[in-house]
C-alpha cells in the first residue's frame, strides 16, 4: 500500500511539470507589456525599458521559464508584478479562505445530496423521485454567479440572516458554501441515486428483504455502504468544479480567496500571480483526486486487493 | 412513507439550522448608526491598493491609504493649492544665475513618526532621494535635483530650473516622508508602514481590508482624528458595495455605482454625495494619421458628438460635459474657442476639409464597458455626418501598449491629475509622445507655454500662461473632450465632516459621528 | 475471402444497428417524458437561434442604443423590457441564443473530433502511443476545466475564435478519456478480433467498428459537454473574458445587468437571461439523462 501511494505521488511530478510549462507558455502568448501595465499610462519609455530589464522580460521565453522553475523548486513563486510582494505570501494569505468556502460547499453538498439521492432511488419513478432529481438538475443548471446574487438578495438583503460580504464568522461562509455546493450537490445526488438503484437490484438485497428485514434497515445497513462507493469518487471529482466555481463565488461575495485573486491578477496581467494560482489549484486538485482514489480502495475490498499485487 | 420521513427530517434540519442563525445574533437597527461602533468608521472601496509603500505605486487606491498614514512637506487644500504640512514654511532663493531654483523648507518643531521617533530633516532627505530612484514615482520626482539637510529642521532642495511643480510634487504620495532608518536598512516599507500621518497602520488582511488607528503623535492637533479606528474594506462589485451599505455593514462608499443611486435615494440613513471631478475623458484621435492631421476633420468630429447623450448612456447621467481641452476646475482652465454639439457646423467643417466622410477610417478602442457605451453613442453620432466608425474592445494591457505606440486611430481615454501643469505636461507636451501624449500633439508654441508655466512660480502669472495654453489647445482641438465624471459617494447620514476636493481627496481625520 | 468475411461482419453490425438498436433506443427515449421535454426545448432553442435574423435586425433591434427608452419594465412594446441603454431584452435574448448555441456547438464539435481521434488512437493502439497521448491529456486534465479556459482567454484575448479555441482545448481531454475507455471496452470483443483476424485496416476498424459501438457514453458526454461549455461561456462573460459587447450573449447580458440585480425594480433584467441559461442547461441535462437511460437500459 505504501509503495503504491509513493508510486502514485511520483507519477504526479511529470504532470505538474507539464502543467507549469503549459501555463507558462500560454501566458507568454498574452498581448501587452507587463512593464507598461505596472507603470501605467504616464510612464516614460525609459522607465518601462528599465523595468523590463529588471524583470528579466527581455530574455528568451525558455530562459525565463528555466529561471521560474529554478525558483519554484525552492518554493519561490516569484514576486507579484502588481504588489511587489512574494506570490507565496499573497496566496498563503488567501488560501484558508478558499479552503473554508470549498469545505462548507462540500459539506452542504453532501448533507443535501445523499438523502436526496437515496430517497429518489428508493422511491424510484414516483413524484418524490422526480422532484428530487429536478432539484438536483436545477443545481447544475443555474449559473453560479446568478444563484449567488439571488441568495444574497433573499438571505442578506430581504431576510438579513447572513452578512452580504467579507469573512469573519462562520456565517460568512454559509451563502458562498450554499451557492457553490448546490452545483456539486446535483452530481452527488444523481450518482447516489443511480448507484443505489443498481445496488438495490442485487441479489443480496433481495435476500435481505426476503428474510423480512425492515426496509429502512436494508437500505442503511446493506445497500448504502456499497452504494456510497461511486459517491465518494464523484464527490472528489467535484473538487475541481468547486475550485473553478470559487472564482465566481469569491468574486460575488467579495471573499479574499485565491479565486478572486486570480481574476484580479488576470485583469492586472500579473503573470507570476496567475501562475501561482493555477499551480496551487492544480496541486490541490490532483492531490484530492489521489486521495479519492486511495479512499476508494479503502472502502472497496476488490480494489484494495489490487494494491497488494 | 418512511422515505418521506427522511426527507422531512432533512427539511427539519435545514429549518432548525436557519432558525439557529436568526437567534444567534440580535441586531439593533444596524442601518442608522455606525457599522461597528462610535470609535470606528468602515470605508468601502472598489480597488485594493497594490502597495502601502508611498513611492512604490501610482494607484489612486493607494493614494487614499497613503494619505492616512503618511504626509509630505506640503499638502493640497480644498482648492488644490499647496499649503504647508510637515514643513512650516518655505522660501525660494536665487542661484548664481539669478534663477529661483533653491528652496529652503523649514520643518515644524517636535515632529514625530507614529512609532514615536523624531522626524528630522535627514528623514526628508532620505525619503525624497529614495523616491527619486523608484520607477513608479518617476513622474513626481523630476521637479527636484538635489536634497540636503541644513540642520535638523531645514532642508535645501534645488530644482532643475525655476519650478512651479515642486510643491505639487511634494504633496503627492510618492514624495511622502518615511523614516531614514527604515530606508537605510532596506526595510520593506510595505510591511513596516511608519509615517507621520493622522493614522497609523495596524493590519492588512490581503484582499479584504486594511485597518488603521489614530496616530497620537500627529502634529496637527487641530485636525487630529476624531474617529479613532478606520477599517478600509475592499469590495470589488459595485452592487455588493451598495448591498453592504444597505445592510449597514459599511459607513462610506468611495465609488458608488450609478445604477445603485435610486435604491439608496430616499433611505433616511444614507446620504448620496455627487461632486464634480477634474477627471477629464475624451475621444482621443491620432493627430499623426490621415485625415485626422487636418484640423477641420477633428473639429467636424467634435461638433458632431452629442456629449450629453454620451454622459447619459455611459455614466447614467452622472457627469458634466467637458467644456474645454483641459479639465474644468483646475487653475488655468478656459472654455474659450471650444465648440459645442452642432451638426450644421460639423457639416461646414467637413466641407472645409473637402474629403469624403465615408472614406474616414476611425476605429475606437475601448478598454471597459463604460467606454464601450460611450463609443456606441459616438458611433451613432458620427453616422449622422457620414463617418462610419468601428469599435474594438481590448483589455487594459493591450490597450496601453497600442495607444502608447501610436498604433491606433482613436480610443476613449482619460487622464486624472491634481493640477494643470502635470496634466498639460503629460497629455500634450511633445516630450510625452510615446507615453501619455496619445494624440501625439507636437506644437512648439504649446510646448513653450507649458514649459513657461512650469517655470513660473508666481501663481497669478502662471494662471495667465495656463489659460493661454488652454485656449491654444481649444483652437487646435487635438482631442475630442467628452465629459468630466462626477464622484458618486454614499455615506451614513450621521457621519459628519465629509468634504471632497475636485481631485477626489478627502480627509478621514475630520470626520465624526453625530 | 477476406473481403466477404469483412463485409459480413459489418453487414451484421449495420443490420443490428439499423433495425434493432437505434429503433429500440428511440422507443425507450420516447417513453421518457422529461427527456422528450428536453429534446423539444433544445429543438426550439436551436430553431430560435437559426431564425433570429428573420425576427430581429441585428443592427436596428439588437445593438442599437435608445437612451430614451432605457430600463423600461416589460410592456406590450417591449415584452421583456429594455436594458440600461434601451435595447429590447427579448431581441437580445433571442440573438443571444445564437452565441450560446453556435459557439457551444462549434467548440464541442471540434473537441469531439480532436478528442475523439486522440482517444480512439490511444485506446486502439495502446502501449506507448496510449501512454504519450494520455500523459499529455493528464496534464490538461490536471487543471480544472473552467480555470484552464479562463487562463486561455486571458492569454489569447477576447474574440469569438479565441473563445471557441479556449473552450475546445479545455473540452478535448474529457472526450479523449471517455472515447479511450469506451474503445478499450469494445477493442477486445469478438467481432473486432474477427475483423483484425481477417486483416482489416486499423483505420477502418476504428471508424467502422470501434467508434460506432462505443458511441453510447460519448453521445451522453457530448450532450453534457454542450451544457458545460454554455455555462462556461456565461461564466467567462461574467468575468469579462467572454464575448465582447455589444454582441448579446446570455452571460454577457447578466454581467451587464449585474449592477441592477439589487434593485427589485429591475429584476427582469437579470431574470430572463438567467432563466434562458438555466432552461437551456436544464433541457440539455434532461436530454443527456434520457439518452443515457435509452442507450443503457440496465439503469431503467
Amino acid at each position: 500500500m505504501g509503495r503504491y501511494i509513493l508510486k502514485r505521488i511520483l507519477t504526479l511530478i511529470p504532470v505538474l511539470l507539464g502543467v507549469t510549462l503549459l501555463v507558462f507558455l500560454i501566458l507568454s502568448l498574452a498581448p501587452g507589456d507587463p512593464a507598461k501595465t505596472i507603470l501605467g499610462e504616464m510612464a516614460t519609455p525609459e522607465a518601462i525599458e528599465q523595468l523590463r530589464e529588471e524583470m528579466g522580460l527581455n530574455d528568451p521565453i525558455l530562459v525565463q521559464y528555466g529561471r521560474y522553475m529554478g525558483n519554484l523548486i525552492r518554493g519561490d513563486f516569484g514576486i507579484s508584478y502588481k504588489t511587489k510582494v512574494g506570490v507565496v505570501e499573497e496566496i498563503g494569505a488567501r488560501f484558508p479562505t478558499t479552503m473554508k468556502v470549498a469545505f462548507s460547499a462540500i459539506i452542504i453538498a453532501i448533507v443535501l445530496a445523499i438523502p436526496l439521492g437515496i430517497v429518489a432511488a428508493v422511491k424510484q419513478n414516483t413524484l418524490v423521485d422526480g422532484l428530487s432529481m429536478f432539484i438536483a438538475l436545477l443545481g447544475v443548471s443555474i449559473p453560479i454567479f446568478w444563484f449567488s446574487m439571488l441568495l444574497i438578495q433573499l438571505f442578506s438583503v430581504k431576510l438579513g440572516w447572513f452578512p452580504v460580504q467579507g469573512t469573519g464568522t462562520w456565517k460568512h461562509y454559509v451563502l458562498p458554501g450554499l451557492a457553490l455546493g448546490f452545483q456539486s450537490m446535483a452530481s452527488i445526488a444523481r450518482i447516489t441515486r443511480s448507484s443505489m438503484l443498481e445496488v438495490i437490484r442485487q441479489d443480496y438485497i433481495t435476500t435481505a428483504r426476503a428474510k423480512g428485514l425492515p426496509q429502512g434497515r436494508v437500505i442503511r445497513h446493506h445497500a448504502l455502504p456499497n452504494a456510497l462507493i461511486p459517491t465518494i469518487t464523484v464527490t472528489g471529482l467535484q473538487i475541481g468544479s468547486l475550485l473553478a466555481g470559487a472564482v465566481m463565488t469569491e468574486t460575488v461575495f467579495g471573499l479574499p480567496g485565491i479565486g478572486r485573486y486570480m481574476v484580479q491578477s488576470i485583469e492586472g496581467r500579473d503573470t507570476p500571480a496567475i501562475m501561482g494560482c493555477i499551480i496551487v489549484f492544480t496541486v490541490v486538485f490532483t492531490l484530492v483526486n489521489l486521495i479519492v482514489d486511495l479512499l476508494y480502495g479503502l472502502v472497496d475490498p476488490r480494489i484494495r486487493a489490487q494494491y497488494k499485487k | 412513507m418512511k422515505k418521506l420521513s427522511v426527507l422531512l427530517l432533512v427539511f427539519c434540519m435545514m429549518l432548525s439550522a436557519a432558525v439557529g442563525v436568526v437567534h444567534a445574533e440580535k441586531i439593533d437597527d444596524p442601518l442608522a448608526g455606525p457599522a461597528i461602533d462610535e470609535n470606528t468608521v468602515v470605508i468601502c472601496t472598489a480597488d485594493e491598493t497594490p502597495s502601502l509603500t508611498t513611492a512604490g505605486h501610482n494607484a489612486v487606491a493607494g493614494d487614499y491609504v497613503n494619505h492616512l498614514t503618511h504626509n509630505g512637506l506640503a499638502r493640497l487644500n480644498m482648492d488644490l493649492n499647496p499649503e504647508p504640512d510637515l514643513a512650516e514654511s518655505w522660501e525660494v532663493e536665487e542661484d548664481e544665475n539669478g534663477e529661483e531654483t533653491i528652496w529652503i523648507f523649514t520643518l515644524r518643531e517636535g515632529l514625530k513618526f507614529c512609532d514615536g521617533s523624531d522626524l528630522k530633516a535627514e528623514d526628508v532627505v532620505a525619503s525624497l532621494l529614495y523616491a527619486k530612484e523608484q520607477p513608479d514615482a518617476a513622474n513626481y520626482t523630476q521637479s527636484f535635483d538635489t536634497v540636503e539637510a541644513i540642520d535638523d529642521l531645514q532642508v535645501k532642495i534645488t530644482t532643475p530650473g525655476p519650478s512651479a511643480a515642486l510643491l505639487y510634487d511634494l504633496a503627492h504620495h510618492c514624495c511622502f516622508i518615511n523614516p531614514k532608518k527604515l530606508i537605510d536598512e532596506g526595510a520593506d516599507l510595505n510591511e513596516q508602514v511608519v509615517g507621520a500621518g493622522p493614522y497609523k497602520f495596524v493590519k492588512w488582511n490581503r484582499g479584504e481590508s486594511i485597518e488603521f488607528t489614530a496616530n497620537e503623535h500627529y502634529w496637527d492637533t487641530e485636525r487630529a482624528p476624531k474617529i479613532e479606528n478606520v477599517i478600509w474594506r475592499i469590495i470589488k462589485e459595485g452592487s455588493s458595495r451598495t448591498l453592504a451599505m444597505q445592510a449597514g455593514e459599511v459607513d462610506f462608499i468611495i465609488e458608488l455605482d450609478s445604477a445603485s443611486v435610486d435604491i439608496l435615494e430616499g433611505n433616511p440613513n444614507i446620504v448620496i454625495s455627487i461632486e464634480p471631478s477634474v477627471s477629464h475623458n475624451w475621444l482621443c484621435i491620432n493627430n499623426e494619421k490621415e485625415p485626422f492631421d487636418d484640423i477641420n476633420v477633428r473639429k467636424a468630429i467634435n461638433c458632431s458628438i452629442n456629449k450629453q447623450d454620451v454622459i447619459d448612456v455611459a455614466l447614467d447621467g452622472y457627469g458634466e460635459i467637458a467644456r474645454g481641452q483641459t479639465p474644468e476646475g483646475m487653475l488655468g482652465f478656459s472654455d474659450k474657442g471650444m465648440e459645442e454639439y452642432d451638426l450644421d457646423k460639423a457639416m461646414e467643417y467637413m466641407e472645409a476639409w473637402g474629403g469624403d466622410p465615408a472614406s474616414i477610417e476611425l476605429d475606437i478602442i475601448c478598454s471597459n464597458d463604460m467606454k464601450r457605451r460611450a463609443a456606441e453613442v459616438i458611433q451613432m453620432n458620427l453616422a449622422d455626418v457620414g463617418i462610419n466608425a468601428t469599435i474594438s474592445s481590448m483589455d487594459l494591457a493591450t490597450y496601453l501598449s497600442k495607444t502608447a505606440d501610436g498604433d491606433f486611430t482613436g480610443f476613449i481615454g482619460g487622464y486624472t491629475s491634481n493640477e494643470m501643469m502635470s496634466f498639460l505636461k503629460g497629455v500634450f507636451l511633445s516630450d510625452s509622445i510615446g507615453a501619455a501624449n496619445k494624440t501625439r500633439t507636437n506644437n512648439p508654441e504649446l510646448d513653450e507655454l507649458i514649459r513657461e508655466s512650469m517655470r513660473t512660480v508666481d501663481q497669478d502669472e502662471r494662471e495667465k500662461i495656463l489659460i493661454q495654453a488652454s485656449e491654444l489647445l481649444n483652437e487646435l482641438c487635438p482631442e475630442i473632450p467628452l465629459f468630466q465624471d462626477n464622484y458618486l459617494k454614499a455615506l451614513k447620514a450621521n457621519l459628519d465632516g465629509f468634504e471632497c476636493t475636485v481631485g477626489g481627496t478627502f480627509w478621514v481625520q475630520d470626520w465624526s459621528w453625530k | 475471402m477476406a473481403n466477404t468475411g469483412n463485409s459480413s461482419v459489418s453487414d451484421l453490425q449495420k443490420k443490428y444497428k439499423k433495425s434493432g438498436m437505434s429503433r429500440q433506443v428511440w422507443r425507450r427515449f420516447k417513453r421518457n417524458k422529461t427527456a422528450m421535454l428536453g429534446l423539444i426545448i433544445i429543438t426550439l432553442i436551436v430553431i430560435m437561434a437559426v431564425i433570429a435574423p428573420l425576427i430581429y435586425d441585428y443592427n436596428e433591434d439588437v445593438i442599437k442604443q435608445n437612451i430614451k427608452e432605457k430600463l423600461q419594465a416589460p410592456s406590450a412594446k417591449h415584452i421583456l423590457g429594455t436594458d440600461h441603454v434601451g435595447r429590447d431584452v427579448l431581441a437580445r435574448i433571442i440573438w443571444g441564443a445564437r452565441a450560446s448555441v453556435f459557439i457551444g456547438l462549434a467548440a464541442v464539435a471540434l473537441a469531439f473530433i480532436v478528442g475523439g481521434a486522440l482517444g480512439s488512437i490511444a485506446g486502439y493502439y495502446g502501449g506507448r502511443v496510449d501512454g504519450i497521448i494520455m500523459r499529455i491529456m493528464d496534464i490538461f486534465l490536471a487543471i480544472p476545466g473552467t480555470l484552464f479556459a479562463i487562463t486561455l482567454m486571458a492569454a489569447l484575448g477576447k474574440s469569438i475564435p479565441n473563445l471557441v479555441i479556449a473552450l475546445t482545448i479545455s473540452t478535448i481531454p474529457g472526450f479523449a478519456r471517455i472515447v479511450r475507455s469506451s474503445v478499450l471496452i469494445v477493442r477486445d470483443v469478438d467481432y473486432i478480433e474477427a475483423a483484425k483476424a481477417i486483416g482489416c485496416k486499423n483505420s477502418r476498424i476504428i471508424f467502422q467498428h470501434v467508434l460506432p459501438n462505443s458511441l453510447a457514453p460519448v453521445i451522453v458526454h457530448t450532450t453534457l459537454s454542450v451544457a458545460t461549455v454554455i455555462l462556461t461561456i456565461a461564466g467567462l462573460s461574467y468575468l469579462g473574458l467572454g464575448i465582447s459587447a455589444p454582441m448579446p450573449e446570455w452571460g454577457q447580458m447578466l454581467a451587464e445587468a449585474r449592477n441592477y440585480i439589487i434593485n427589485p425594480k429591475y429584476t427582469y433584467l437579470t431574470l430572463f437571461p438567467g432563466l434562458s441559461i438555466m432552461i437551456t442547461i436544464l433541457a440539455l441535462n434532461l436530454l443527456g439523462d434520457g439518452l443515457r437511460d435509452a442507450l443503457d437500459p440496465r439503469l431503467k
